[in-house]
């Protein structure tokens, strides 16, 4: 109602203003983090345009990345490395000088907002135009939708939409944001907590269970953290469309990519972007040398696995991230008719097109263990059981003997649910967008009501708000 | 008239055709508008009532519970039923544990061979917490037409203590989202309270709501996991008749090292949540869980005994680990929440023998034979 009422030019005041609550409705006090972030690097963006003397912009950029990664290190990563010098000093037979674990609570929403102000540091040392004020840039970082989970969004990308009267949206763009909220909610609550309901009792105690459990429990985690975050974004996206502020999607169906490099340009497109343009890029990953740039992507993975969180566990996600990403360049690189290898035929094509997704499928459900165990132990035991595939199809026999093909129904059901995202996009476009408006609402009101419904069970949180 | 006064009325006429022209172009795109509310209202309508009727189908298949369970719809029946006994009541309150470990028949057999007059009731339902065992007392003392509820025996275990468990303050899920608990939760004075109350009533969308959810995760769940039928134990999927007092034995005895793991990692999820590992602060354990149902006791004057009933020696050395709290920090707290409500602590916690027990915290019909009689025998005095 504010937006609405308010004039044009100062809507983004408004905006601001309710980032604020809603940021002080988790909590008060990290405000003054956020605060503290954005004015270094707001004063630092200012020192870097406005200077010509390349050493202080230099000084004044790399001061700001510091100050925006210690704070981040430090919450993010405190307890990690309080933990590692205890166990190191314990090891040594020495007293550790710091305490083993601190009441480190995580800033909601730290590790995108600092990757977003990296990124205008970056942009403005590059020659891009700083904010107008602190306001602005403060604007640019606590916008609501995107603050918790991103996507990820530049700042001019952000500011052409705000630098001038943000409009009221028309009446289409607000049935769009409905939709995408209703679409959001309804990925989160029916497939995500579905998929949850399958994988959670796997991971509380895995070693409780069977091979084909394994199988349908890492298959059923992988999709309901795709499912979770395509939600939350969908969900973010058409909040933001209400604002008449379009943010961009994150996700192209990562489950049909057919190589795990493609897999990185479909999942979470907004962060993988951003790594390609502050790491990858730096680190010489566009040279003409396929050695510089196979390690320059592998160290950039490395770091996303970490990013993701403080254990081993994170360590092992980026290295395994890391790996496929090299195998597949470097087998693109010196295998380049690799797709012709089994013939040029359609059966040959077919045939190899399956393999690489085998390939994906086997990188990602790895991935997936990492994730989700909660330790390296763990992660280990679950892809023993993931390994024993004679136990797995000898389970298979034995439910077919007894006639309950359900288990393997649902986990080609899952892999189904998987790769047919562009097809129900385009089923969606083709046959659904153009129906009536008032057949179109119903849809919109099965889909509400049986959101409020499934409401009912406890639902999950999503997943990367602990990031 | 005048050529000028009729080129008058002309552009008049001219003049207002425009303004009339104008109106109706303003008058058509009004209309269209509200003409495309009303179709979108309508279509939202029948959508709804669509739905609801899905809703009534699925219902009258599947006959939800009016409490939180079939179990709790019997006990809650019982509680009123047993209301015109001849002698004073005793009931007992709890979750699944008591529900299968208390044997109120033996319980008044020994009460009778010993001449005293009361009549032992079981009122324990799965699931349950404090406030949904408070609504069967109060259900029980409501319902008293002869036989008044003369001491109420409720059930303790280590998750009372949890810090965490202040939702034990409230109805369970299960109740709140029951037919019966949504009344309950709705019964309020206010406006919306009287909405609230009057969707309850009227649509079985709102009613059953929590039903329906539990319809579709159940059907995954079936789908997903067709191994439930194949349990190596898959006799455990036969429910025992309940007793006229309100007793569900148990006739699986636990002798696998196997199934006692299963058992103990189906439970796993609930330790986490309750006693997660390396925050459980000894000092600031909850003894307050029992309060509201102490009050009520004291308002009606019904004694009050807590009871402490026994569990498998590896699930109980599980908990110890995972919560950090030993069993004499359990006994010394459950001490001082019977000190503290003024009640009788009934401490059976190791009477069990080597196949009293169903799973890894339930009484079979063989630890229930056993423990009865013990409990019969603490409570002559809280009885009499």
């Amino acid at each position: 109602m504010c937006f609405r009422l308010c004039p044009a030019r100062h809507r983004w005041l408004v905006l601001l203003a309710a980032s604020y609550i809603f940021y002080a409705a988790w909590s008060i006090p990290f405000i003054g983090v956020i605060l503290f972030t954005t004015s270094v690097d707001y004063f630092a963006s200012r020192v870097v345009h406005g200077s010509s003397n390349l050493a202080v912009r230099r000084t004044a950029l790399w001061f700001a990345i510091a100050s925006n990664l210690l704070v981040l290190g430090v919450f993010k990563y405190g307890n990690a490395l309080l933990d590692a010098q205890y166990s190191l000093c314990t090891w040594w037979g020495a007293a550790a000088p710091l305490p083993k674990h601190l009441a480190i609570i995580l800033p909601l929403g730290i590790s995108y907002y600092t990757f977003e102000a990296i990124s205008y540091l970056i942009d403005v040392y590059r020659g891009g135009a700083p904010a107008r004020n602190w306001l602005t840039y403060n604007f640019y970082i606590m916008y609501f939708p995107h603050l918790v989970s991103g996507p990820i969004i530049r700042f001019r990308q952000f500011w052409h939409q705000c630098a001038g009267p943000i409009a009221l949206p028309s009446l289409t763009r607000i049935g769009k944001g409905f939709e995408l909220i209703l679409f959001g909610y309804l990925f989160k609550i029916a497939f995500a907590d579905g998929c949850a309901a399958l994988a959670d009792p796997f991971y509380s105690a895995p070693a409780a269970h069977s091979a084909l459990d394994a199988f349908i429990a890492v298959s059923a985690s992988f999709l309901q953290i795709y499912m979770d975050f395509l939600g939350y974004t969908q969900i973010a996206r058409g909040v933001s469309l209400l604002f008449n502020i379009q943010l961009p999607p994150n996700f192209a169906h990562p489950p049909e990519a057919g190589s795990m490099s493609q897999f990185f340009m479909r999942w979470q497109i907004t962060l993988s972007q951003w790594l390609h343009d502050y790491v990858f890029v730096p680190l010489g990953g566009r040279k003409r040398s396929v050695v510089r740039g196979s390690v320059a992507a592998f160290i950039t993975l490395l770091l996303a696995g970490i990013w993701h969180g403080a254990g081993l566990n994170f360590v092992a996600l980026g290295l395994c991230f890391g790996t496929s990403v090299l195998i597949h360049r470097l087998y693109r690189r010196w295998l380049p008719d690799a797709p012709y290898l089994l013939g040029h035929s359609v059966v040959s094509k077919c045939t190899y097109s399956l393999l690489s997704h085998a390939l994906v499928l086997a990188a990602t459900i790895s991935a997936a263990v990492f994730f989700r165990a909660p330790d390296l132990p763990t992660a280990g035991l679950i892809f023993s059981k993931l390994a024993n595939v004679p136990a797995m199809f000898a389970e298979v026999e034995h439910l077919s003997v007894t006639g309950h093909y359900h288990a393997v129904v649902l986990a080609i059901f899952l892999w189904f649910i998987g790769f047919s995202g562009s097809t129900a996009e385009r089923l969606y476009r083709r046959i659904y967008e153009p129906l009536p408006y008032w057949l179109r609402l119903q849809g919109a009101t099965v889909a509400a009501t049986v959101c409020w419904v499934l409401a009912a069970s406890p639902t999950k949180p999503f997943i990367y708000f602990q990031f | 008239m005048s050529s000028q006064s009729l080129i008058e009325i002309k552009v008049q006429a001219a003049g207002a055709e425009e303004f009339l022209g104008a109106t109706a172009a303003v008058q058509a795109g009004t209309a269209a508008r509200v003409r495309t509310a009303m179709v979108s209202i309508f279509a939202i309508l029948v959508t709804l009532v669509a739905m609801e009727g899905g809703a009534r189908w699925m219902v009258a298949l599947g006959k939800p519970a009016m409490f939180a369970t079939k179990s709790m719809d019997a006990k809650v029946r019982l509680a009123e039923l047993s209301g015109v006994e001849k002698k004073p009541r005793v009931v007992f309150l709890g979750s699944s544990i008591m529900t299968r470990a208390v044997y109120p028949e033996l319980i008044n057999e020994r009460w009778r061979n010993h001449g005293l007059s009361a009549t032992a009731y079981n009122l324990g339902s799965s699931g349950v917490y404090p406030m949904d065992e408070l609504f069967l007392l109060r259900t029980a003392t409501e319902n008293a037409s002869t036989a008044p509820v003369s001491a109420a025996v409720v059930e303790v275990t280590p998750w009372v203590l949890a810090p965490r468990l202040t939702a034990t303050k409230v109805y369970s899920e299960q109740f709140k989202n029951s037919y019966e608990g949504a009344l309950l939760a709705t019964k309020k004075s206010d406006p919306w309270g009287s909405v609230q109350s009057w969707l309850a009533r009227s649509s079985y969308l709102v009613r059953y709501r929590s039903y329906l959810a539990s319809v579709f995760r159940s059907t995954l769940d079936f789908v997903c996991d067709p191994r439930h039928e194949l349990n190596p134990q898959s006799f455990k999927r036969v429910e025992s008749e309940v007793s006229p007092h309100g007793w569900s034995p148990s006739y699986l005895i636990l002798t696998s090292d196997e199934d006692l793991q299963r058992s103990i990692a189906e439970r796993e999820a609930r330790m986490q949540e309750l006693f997660p590992a390396g925050q459980v602060d000894k000092a600031n354990l909850n003894y307050s869980n029992l309060d509201a149902i102490a009050e009520y006791c004291n308002q009606h004057r019904i004694r009050l005994a807590i009871l402490w009933l026994p569990m498998h020696p590896a699930y109980f050395d599980y908990i110890c680990r995972s919560s950090g709290l030993a069993e004499d920090t359990m006994r010394a707290a459950f001490a001082k929440i019977a000190r503290r409500n003024n009640a009788k602590l009934i401490d059976l916690h190791s009477y069990y023998a080597a196949n009293d027990f169903a799973d890894c915290d339930h009484l079979n019909v063989f630890g229930a034979m056993h423990v009865s009689p013990a409990i019969a025998d603490a409570l002559n005095v809280v009885s009499k």
